[in-house]
């Protein structure tokens, strides 16, 4: 057991929630990109997927959990949404643009649940430091 | 003198808390994991036996590999860790409960705390003595 193994596992969290942060405002900045830099059709939304990391990953020698990754980010298989306009630049023959398939309201949900994961992996740091303090306090009596 | 059996005990428990911390930040980590089954930290049963083995009666042994009833020595205590595989209740498969995460985080680090509080307390003692005022 390494003495900081905590704030380690806790780090990792701070990163992959702050990723997944980043990912939603990408993902709220482009809810109306109709291009992309890759060419064919709208911005397709972005989500993280998140997997345990092993403590090997984090230079231990044991096998055991040592926090959390983000393993890839996949682009969200939900077909675009349809707009009827006849006269946008976009419009396919029918006269309908593709729109991002990002809802607002799912992001905005979702990155309530990142910052609030955030914030209580900050709590764990914060005890692990209150705690740590206390053990250095002992040889003082 | 210093080894005693409180300063032992003492030990072992803040290793056990510090595990169950640890347990506890990696649980946290994985709030938002799929399919992540929580881990769980126990330790204070094996300190329990140590401390009540006076009043139990031993089984003879005479090999370290024989079975034994009681943990005689503090050193033999580890903390266990194991996985909780049932009691799955969301959707995504993952069973860690924020609530529950935080609740004994909380009590891990009071007990760590009070534990070093003590043991602040004997090393004042000590350094009474040997300071002889």
């Amino acid at each position: 057991m390494r003495v900081f193994h905590s704030l380690d596992v806790s780090g990792t969290a701070l990163t992959a929630h702050r990723l997944w942060m980043d990912v939603i405002s990408e993902n709220l900045a482009n809810v109306n990109a109709t291009r992309t830099a890759e060419g064919e059709g709208p911005y397709v939304r972005r989500v993280p997927i998140f997997a345990e990391r092993l403590d090997r990953e984090l230079g231990g020698a044991k096998s055991g959990s040592g926090g959390v990754k983000v393993a890839s980010l996949v682009k969200d298989p939900l077909p675009p949404r349809l707009v009827y306009q006849p006269e946008h630049p976009d419009a396919d023959d029918n006269g309908y643009v593709a729109y991002p398939n990002v809802n607002i309201v799912r992001e905005m949900a979702d990155l309530l649940v990142a910052s609030r994961a955030y914030e209580s992996n900050l709590a764990v740091v914060d005890s692990a430091k209150n705690m740590w303090n206390g053990a250095l306090e002992v040889l003082r009596g | 003198m210093v080894r005693d059996l409180t300063w032992d005990v003492v030990g072992k428990d803040l290793q056990g808390l510090a595990r169950r911390f640890g347990v506890v930040a990696e649980n946290m980590a994985n709030g938002n994991t799929p399919r992540y089954a929580r881990k769980e930290v126990s330790f204070e049963d094996q300190l329990q036996e140590v401390i009540e083995a006076p009043k139990r009666l031993p089984m003879v042994v005479t090999d370290p590999q024989h079975i034994k009833n009681v943990h005689t020595s503090v050193e033999e205590v580890a903390p266990l860790s194991r996985r909780v595989y049932d009691e799955v209740y969301r959707l995504d498969g993952n069973n860690v409960d924020p609530e529950r995460e935080n609740a004994l985080l909380a009590q891990s680090r009071m007990g760590y705390l009070a534990m070093n509080r003590l043991l602040a307390k004997r090393v004042g003692a000590y350094k009474l003595v040997i300071g002889g005022r």
